[in-house]
């Protein structure tokens, strides 16, 4: 019979012995199980409650799912979910995806950790260290062969964790659309640390841009700046791995990983648009343009398979928008620029005004509708007027457009949240008291 | 090979936990509950778990240390060290007296082997000790002139209470099991209430929780007596045969709630309802802390408090008991607590000489004819934990040669001229019994110690010899686990049936245990019966002869805007645990506590280093602002060493508390200063 958790929110008190008993035992880097606190302030009039997590060994996990290095298994006896840190290239897609931030990079390694259900102890039948060292009798650990979808204390998430949550208080959830929340809205992505997927995502709309202009145009084939922004393209999510090494290991889970996909294509894509602008033809062309199209989409599928609202398929800052402005910028199509322009300021308003990201941001939607209306009138000028010189002034409006599309990348950075537990928790805890 | 091994943790904790651990090559590599000892079934605290770290821990001394002329440390053997000690002893007790010097003991490893010391210091002809107790007298004193015994009903029986008020008590972080009955009691129906200048964690699970004025406990206690009567809601049956001096006692009650929310600064209106909730006519169990007594009103405080218990018959029945101590298990003593710290009681004329602890700097420093000249320190690291430790710690180095045991370099360790390591409780068997739990419990021998370690009892043993003093194996048992168990049988012969062999089989109940206490209405007062009225503790400590408040903080001396408190957390015990890797990783830093009202007059935010002090001294450190304190008050957890940031107790005053020569760590003032923003 395998087993799951079980855990009692009345009975916590938050004396960390689970937390301290998996560091004892297993030695992790990264903590494998926290205590969560909600109000730990102590907000008169409002309860305080705890939640011990680890890793729940979800029937159906998300980070297995994720994993483009097939580096996640499950073990069939306990139903644990096994990471391999041999296979682990440290891309950190699954500590994106699971809602309960059970896989944590360990940033000396640079391979994720988790909690792996103490298999050796239950081997031998001993529970694990964590639910063994409870002392209130809060976190313990029951036998069960398959976790029932939980709803109450638990959203429903469809990932089937090994967890039972009981009791009388109930957690503060939010549903958010983009699967669980536990205590508030906040995010477990840094934008800054994230600056190079940043860069990545923003070369390859540049690269899909640049193509597109390449083939519509009868002066420009790509000359030598088309092959070097593919190498570059390709180099930078190598760096932001944990283990560049392995970088190939990202290919090993198409049919399940998102990820895997989108590498899987940038490289046909990469390959195919170089082959097409060195041989030529209209055929090459069009499967070149087709393949393209499909990258900018599987691009956007790694982070809306993640984060699932509205906001973030429809945000204005989609490397899919994103692309196909820089397609039209290039190739010097002004209509479709202005169009996806106006869209994109479209976007951004109702995220503004109707979308559930967070506070509003006025200034930068200014800023950016500023930059791109500026852009387009610098370009617009150049075959309207003689005011300033031309070659200047096309210079210029591209430049400006460029930095309102890499502003509103780097939006999309903030506005992204996956679902997730670690950084909320503070949130709240500076937040002021409602009643 | 693995083994599994049942032994009790001896650290000076209400819980007294057994548990399994399991040992490989010498090391300890995992604990489990021992789920037959019904007080703690589901196993230790955080500080039970981290002896997987402290057992093997790196930091560890393994070795004698001498200081060297340029204040470091340099490794001698064994020989040397003894060599060293015995040479000292002898050349202060003919030059001067054995009374030059001072024998200090702490509570940080519990166990019948520590009388071994006091055995071997008589032999040697006596020593200055100390007489008193950092933790609990006055509410042990207060207790037992009141029922006659200290005790109270077994821990699992709080399950059966209808309401149960932690007083001043925080059992989630420093009982953590007691925290399973209470959350049993509320899930049948129970009310719980906290009375906490601090919302605690233990406060966090409390239906009401009353954030009562610091030192004003006795004020909301009779207060609440008082209504109760006037409500008619007190047990005439119970007072009329068990009760002495209620009608003085009912006389006396001036206090009524509109003057007593003056003290406390709680509502008139709570303090209604809390008398209500605790009269209702369910089992109640009040739980006070040992931190309501550590003020010059403490032993007066645990009175009134107990005085609700008494008037509304909540004792000796299921779900009805006081909770303050149960020495149930102190089986093998001549004295219980407190009268062992009675120098007028426990008389060794060779002992004759003693210090109060809770003035230990400055009487150290008056002792004349002789002078203190050496120190021998054992089981306690009192430049932490005393109160005044600035002028404890030039007390210490007052002194000509300082001899200290323990396991790690701490506060006192390293004002020390010769550091002995201390064995660890894995590493010698010893009887242990609890004051809380009813079990007694033998701690076997498990691991080897390392090459440079001996137990303490060895320690005696080398350095009688060497001082060619004359002892038997009763005395000071010769070296070898078997010896020990020898001495262990022979000591607790004669006390009761136990034996070693008996202990050794897991955890015993205390023979003659009351699960119930006092189910027999046998009160062993003078006069048989509950003295509500106690001319014994009038006379003796010269307090009112009825339980009664006053204003604590008219007394010391000092000055200062804000209380200082000094509550234990999770994360020690006392000084013990907080250097510790697993430990550290909860509590990196000593935080000061601050009412987010106060730190918003001060311009104070979470994080900023700010500077809290009086005329003993000061402590700097980073705050944490909340709404868990009260107004007018700021907290750093007890234990933080000085050399680690912490260090409270350099601005706590040295004085006794009102009764049992306990230690008024709480009557403290202090300021504050913001020094810079984060």
């Amino acid at each position: 019979m395998k087993g799951g958790f079980r855990y009692e929110i009345d009975k916590c008190v938050s004396c960390l012995a689970c937390v301290a008993a998996c560091k004892l035992i297993n030695g992790g880097s990264v903590p494998w199980r926290q205590v969560l606190t909600d109000n730990r302030k102590g907000y008169p009039g409002l309860p305080v409650h705890n939640l011990s997590l680890a890793c729940n060994h979800c029937e159906d996990p998300a980070c297995l799912n994720a994993c483009p290095a097939a580096a996640y298994s499950i073990d069939p006896a306990t139903g644990a979910v096994l990471l391999s840190e041999e296979r682990c290239i440290g891309c950190n897609y699954c500590f994106w995806s699971c809602p309960f931030d059970a896989p944590q990079l360990n940033r000396r390694s640079g391979t994720i950790e988790k909690c792996h259900f103490c298999v050796e102890r239950q081997e031998n039948n001993i529970e694990p260290a964590c639910t063994s060292a409870c002392p209130t009798g809060a976190l313990s650990f029951d036998k069960f062969e398959s976790p029932e979808e939980q709803g109450g204390h638990l959203p429903v998430t469809g990932i089937k964790p090994r967890i039972r949550l009981n009791g009388s208080d109930r957690w503060p959830v939010k549903e958010t659309g983009s699967g669980v929340d536990l205590i508030g809205m906040g995010s477990k992505i840094s934008p800054w640390r994230e600056w190079t997927l940043i860069l990545f995502t923003y070369l390859t709309s540049g690269l899909f841009g640049l193509f597109f202009a390449a083939i519509s145009s009868i002066s420009f084939n790509g000359g030598i700046i088309y092959p070097v922004l593919t190498m570059v393209t390709l180099l930078i999510p190598v760096v932001h791995l944990g283990k560049p090494s392995r970088a190939w290991r990202a290919l090993t889970n198409i049919s399940k990983s998102e990820l895997s996909r989108e590498i899987v294509v940038l490289l046909i894509f990469a390959a195919l648009s170089n082959i097409s602008l060195l041989y030529g033809g209209a055929v090459l062309f069009s499967i070149s343009f087709a393949v393209g199209l499909v990258l900018l989409v599987l691009v956007d599928n790694v982070y809306t398979s993640v984060d699932s609202r509205i906001d973030i398929k429809f945000h204005p800052g989609t490397v899919f928008l994103t692309g196909l402005l820089m397609a039209s910028l290039f190739s010097g199509e002004y209509m479709p620029l202005i169009f996806i322009s106006s869209l994109q300021v479209l976007l951004a308003l109702r995220i503004n005004f109707s979308g559930a990201t967070g506070r509003k941001r006025y200034f930068t939607l200014a800023i950016f509708t500023l930059l791109m209306a500026s852009g387009i009138l610098f370009i617009m000028s150049n075959s309207l007027s003689s005011i300033v010189p031309s070659g200047v002034s096309f210079v210029s409006g591209v430049a400006l457009i460029m930095a309102a599309q890499a502003l509103n990348r780097i939006g999309f950075y903030f506005d992204f949240k996956p679902p997730g537990v670690t950084v909320m928790y503070h949130e709240k805890s500076n937040q002021p008291a409602v009643s | 090979m693995k083994q599994k091994v049942l032994t009790a943790c001896p650290r000076n904790c209400y819980s007294t936990c057994s548990f399994y651990v399991e040992t490989e090559d010498n090391r300890l590599t995992a604990i489990y509950p021992d789920p037959a000892n019904r007080a703690v079934p589901e196993g230790p605290c955080i500080k039970g778990l981290s002896y997987i770290e402290r057992a093997g821990s790196s930091s560890r001394i393994t070795t004698p240390l001498l200081k060297d002329k340029n204040g470091g440390y340099s490794e001698i053997s064994k020989e040397k060290a003894l060599d060293l000690i015995a040479e000292k002893l002898s050349w202060y007790r003919d030059k001067y007296s054995p009374h030059s010097v001072l024998y200090y003991t702490g509570s940080g490893m519990s166990g019948l082997t520590n009388s071994i010391g006091y055995n071997f210091f008589s032999l040697y002809g006596g020593a200055t000790t100390t007489y008193g107790n950092y933790c609990w007298p006055a509410g042990l004193e207060a207790v037992r002139a009141t029922l006659g015994e200290v005790k109270h009903n077994v821990p699992w029986d709080i399950e059966n209470a209808g309401t149960v008020v932690m007083w001043g008590k925080n059992p989630a972080e420093t009982n953590i099991q007691e925290i399973a009955f209470i959350s049993a009691a509320a899930s049948r129906g129970a009310k719980i209430i906290s009375v906490d200048p601090r919302r605690t964690p233990s406060a966090d699970k409390a239906d009401i929780h009353l954030s009562i004025k610091p030192g004003t406990d006795a004020a909301l206690a009779l207060a609440v007596c008082r209504i109760i009567i006037e409500k008619n809601r007190h047990n005439p049956e119970f007072i009329e045969s068990y009760v002495s001096g209620y009608e003085d006692f009912k006389r006396s009650l001036s206090t009524d709630s509109e003057a007593a929310a003056r003290i406390t600064g709680l509502s008139a209106k709570a303090i209604e309802e809390f008398a209500l909730m605790v009269s209702d006519g369910r089992p109640l169990t009040i739980i006070p802390g040992y931190g309501v007594q550590r003020y010059t009103n403490g032993g007066q405080t645990i009175r009134a408090i107990l005085a609700i218990n008494i008037i509304t018959g909540n004792l000796g029945k299921p779900g009805s008991s006081f909770n303050y101590a149960n020495l149930q298990g102190y089986v093998f003593d001549r004295y219980k607590e407190p009268l062992s710290y009675y120098p007028e009681i426990d008389v060794n004329p060779l002992f004759r000489r003693s210090v109060s602890i809770a003035r230990l700097g400055e009487e150290m420093i008056a002792q004349t004819n002789p002078t203190l000249r050496m120190a021998f320190i054992e089981r306690g690291n009192p430049l932490t934990q005393a109160c005044d430790t600035n002028l404890v710690e030039k007390a210490f180095r007052n002194l000509e040669f300082i001899v200290a045991v323990d396991q790690f370099m701490n506060d006192t360790t390293s004002i020390a001229d010769l550091i002995l390591p201390a064995k660890n409780m894995f590493e010698q068997q010893d009887i242990i019994s609890s004051y809380w739990s009813p079990y007694i419990f033998y701690r076997p021998a498990i691991l080897t110690p390392p090459e440079g370690v001996m137990p303490e009892t060895e320690i005696f043993y080398h350095l009688a010899k060497r001082l060619k003093i004359e002892f038997t194996s009763k005395d000071i048992p010769e070296p070898g686990a078997e010896n020990t168990d020898r001495w262990l049988e022979e000591r607790i012969r004669g006390y009761s049936e136990i034996t070693v062999q008996t202990l050794q089989a897991g955890p015993v109940i205390a023979p003659g245990l009351q699960e119930i206490a006092f189910s027999d209405n046998e009160f062993r007062t003078a006069g048989g019966k509950i003295n509500l009225r106690s001319d014994e503790l009038s006379e003796r400590w010269g307090v009112d002869p009825l339980p009664s408040y006053s204003d604590p903080f008219s007394k010391i001396t000092g000055s200062g805007d804000y209380i200082f408190l000094t509550p234990n957390n999770r994360n020690r015990i006392h000084s013990q645990f907080g250097n510790l890797e697993i430990i550290k990783e909860n509590e990196p830093e000593p935080l000061i506590e601050i009412s987010a009202a106060d730190a918003a007059k001060k311009n104070i935010s979470d994080g900023d280093i700010i500077r809290i002090f009086n005329e003993r001294g000061e402590v700097r450190a980073k705050v944490i602002v909340n709404f868990r304190i009260k107004e007018g008050c700021l907290s750093l957890p007890n234990g933080w060493w000085k050399m680690e940031g912490g260090g409270g107790n350099q601005l706590t005053h040295g004085s006794e508390t009102d009764m049992g020569y306990g230690t008024a760590f709480l009557n403290c003032r202090v300021n504050i200063e913001k020094i810079n923003t984060k």
